[in-house]
């Protein structure tokens, strides 16, 4: 199984948001506020949940969904990284 | 503001965004409120100014559906169930209360805003429906408040005694003297104070699941009551007449079941105050429009996030730019309605005056409809709901929004969706809130966790059609045209439109998840006539699928859905 530490998870992250939901005008940075510029939709959140999911190979539940932990890749990152330690 | 919402704030935040006073902002927001008074009340003629008929006339404004025989504007912004007053008075009351809880939450210091928007509710609440219905709807508020927040020991014998005195006031019969009602009130105070400090907190502490069931009946007591009260009637032939405070209390059931979800889901304190759950659910945007956009404001966290998130006189102006696009629809509704009914019957298109009710009457009495009028009545028909829900619904985001919270719109330019899944994000904000937490999320966590296409089509299943037609359209429907067991079957006829619904989003979800779009609608290139396609088509077929739910009496299951083919240009005829 792939190892992740929080500088890879932040780099996954970062292809994926730039690949999945591109914005050229935007850089994204770790402090970039994801719930305004890339994850502004129902289906967004999905498409991040599932990317999460898939990739890192963690569970998420209904509550995970809050503008705290998708609040940016910071955030996100370290959300996953619990997760996979858990 | 984004689909996640805000994040939690400190309160080292929001007393930041308590910024200095600025007068040029508070007069704007007073002087709004007395044009709203000129425009909507009698106020214009106590005051001997003109009319506001009379000063449209003058300044050459074709006032034709605008204003009703007391020359000021005929709107339907107006105060549910009670005709304690006339119309006119009741929104000068509203005025007046939206201005006190504005300047009440304007100046006073951030530990009495919240509770100063509940006591101004109270009051506009006490004058326009009297004492008992008051106090009803805060009993109701109050039990589940028991219910959901445990209190401390040192408070439990106050909290359970002041929910007897409120049952008594709303429900038990006054004494002659002094000494009668209070010895009543001490009465029923004793007996609700030891019902939940004997029975109901020990059983709750003791047993999890109890304490989980009771919060379930509590908060589903809307449901229930539908379900318990047509069967009733169903058997006996009697429906139930529910007091106006319990009825009041039952619309607020779609913001209780996303309180619930916050509460489940650990995001808020176990421990909440009085005043801050009862300003979760009363404040002066409630008054207006009562049953309608009833899930403006949401639950918990979303109001707790959103309240002094940004400085205060930006929301305030905010506030007021929603209250002008509020007076665009209050005024020119019926003038766009009509004028867009003309235009199309000038073009040889009959639309039925912009009501599918009597498209569908029409056709069932053997008229002939054809796929123009279809399409064209079925859009106009939408588009005359949206405005006039648009008015109260944005003046009621615009209290919100004055009193110091960044709500979201009810309504957010609908017309900009280019598939379905935008539409649902932008059309009925609140509403779609209401379903995607309560219905979808759950689903979608839980089911079909190594299926894509299972997993999202159930999610929306659950969410579009069970949870939109039992909790949306049947509860909703019950408490419109009353507990009556052939309201169930009336509300079931119209199952089509949930499915359609539920396969056009689902289809519209997975097209995207595969086909990721590539680029932003309605940026100006050559493709900008493609997104107006998929924009009318994306409206269309929202629209057309309401054929199946708003049938007129004496139509069949078959009539809708010829003339739903009809739509698509094909005649069974």
């Amino acid at each position: 199984m792939e190892k992740f530490d929080k500088e890879k998870i932040i780099s996954d992250l970062k292809h994926f948001f730039q690949t999945e939901f591109p914005a050229p005008d935007i850089e994204l940075t770790e402090t970039s506020d994801l719930p305004s510029l890339f994850i502004i939709d129902s289906l967004r959140v999905l498409t991040t949940v599932l990317h999460l999911e898939q990739h890192f190979g963690i569970s998420l539940i209904e509550s995970d969904v809050s503008a705290e932990i998708f609040q940016n890749l910071d955030s996100l990152s370290d959300f996953v990284l619990t997760k996979l330690q858990a | 503001m984004s689909f996640l919402g805000n994040s939690p704030l400190t309160p080292e935040q929001q007393q930041e965004n308590d910024t200095p006073v600025k007068w040029s902002v508070i007069l704007a927001v007073l002087g709004t409120l007395l044009v709203y008074a000129y425009l909507f009340t009698q106020i214009a003629d106590w005051a001997n100014l003109p009319l506001p008929q009379d000063l449209a006339e003058e300044m050459g404004i074709e006032t034709e559906n605008i204003f009703d025989s007391d020359h000021n504007v005929d709107s339907e912004m107006f105060i549910s169930s009670t005709d304690e007053f006339s119309n006119d008075d009741e929104r000068l009351i509203l005025f007046s209360i939206v201005a006190v809880a504005f300047l009440c939450s304007y100046f006073l210091p951030m530990r009495f805003k919240k509770g100063s928007l509940f006591i101004s509710f109270l009051i506009g609440m006490g004058v326009l429906y009297g004492l008992r219905t008051t106090t009803c709807l805060l009993l109701a508020h109050w039990l589940v408040y028991l219910v959901l927040h445990i209190p401390k020991a040192s408070h439990k014998f106050a909290f359970g005694f002041l929910a007897g005195v409120l049952a008594c006031i709303a429900f038990a019969e006054p004494g002659d003297s002094w000494f009668e009602n209070a010895s009543l009130i001490s009465a029923w105070g004793m007996a609700f104070c030891l019902f939940f400090n004997l029975l109901i907190w020990p059983v709750m502490l003791r047993f999890k699941v109890c304490a989980k069931v009771l919060r379930t009946l509590v908060i589903q007591s809307a449901l229930i009551t539908v379900f318990m009260g047509a069967i009733w009637e169903g058997v006996h032939g009697e429906a139930w007449a529910l007091p106006l405070g319990v009825l009041l209390f039952f619309w607020h059931w779609e913001r209780l079941m996303m309180y619930h979800v916050d509460y489940k889901s650990g995001r808020m304190p176990k421990e909440v105050s009085p005043i801050a759950y009862l300003s979760v659910f009363l404040t002066p945007a409630s008054l207006p429009n009562w049953k309608w956009g009833v899930t403006v404001g949401q639950g918990y966290t979303y109001l707790e996030n959103n309240f002094y998130c940004v400085d205060k006189n930006r929301l305030a102006i905010e506030g007021l730019k929603i209250w002008g696009i509020a007076l665009i629809y209050l005024v020119f509704n019926d003038v766009i309605r009509y004028g867009l009914v003309n235009l199309f019957q000038s073009f040889g298109i009959e639309v039925y005056n912009a009501r599918i009710t009597r498209m569908v009457s029409h056709y069932v009495s053997g008229g002939e409809v054809t796929t123009s009028s279809v399409l064209a009545t079925t859009v106009l028909d939408q588009i005359r709901w949206m405005m006039l829900w648009g008015g109260s619904v944005h003046f009621k985001t615009g209290i919100w929004r004055v009193c110091g919270y960044q709500m979201d719109p009810y309504f957010n330019k609908p017309w900009m969706s280019t598939n379905l899944v935008s539409f649902w994000v932008r059309f009925t904000f609140h509403y779609r809130e209401f379903l995607v937490r309560c219905f979808y999320y759950p689903t979608f966590f839980k089911y079909f966790k190594n299926n894509i296409v299972l997993r999202i089509t159930f999610a929306t299943f659950a969410a579009v059609t069970i949870g939109n037609l039992v909790w949306g359209h049947m509860t909703e429907g019950m408490f419109y045209h009353g507990l009556n067991y052939s309201n169930f079957g009336e509300v079931l006829k119209t199952w089509p439109y949930f499915i359609l619904l539920t396969l056009g989003i689902t289809v519209t979800e997975l097209y995207l998840f595969w086909r990721k779009p590539k680029r932003k609608a309605w940026t100006l290139d050559r493709y900008w006539v493609t997104d107006f396609f998929a924009m009318y088509c994306t409206i269309q077929f929202y629209c057309i699928i309401h054929v199946f739910a708003k049938p007129s009496s004496g139509a069949t299951l078959t009539d809708c859905a010829k003339l739903f083919l009809i739509g698509f240009g094909i005649h069974l005829d």
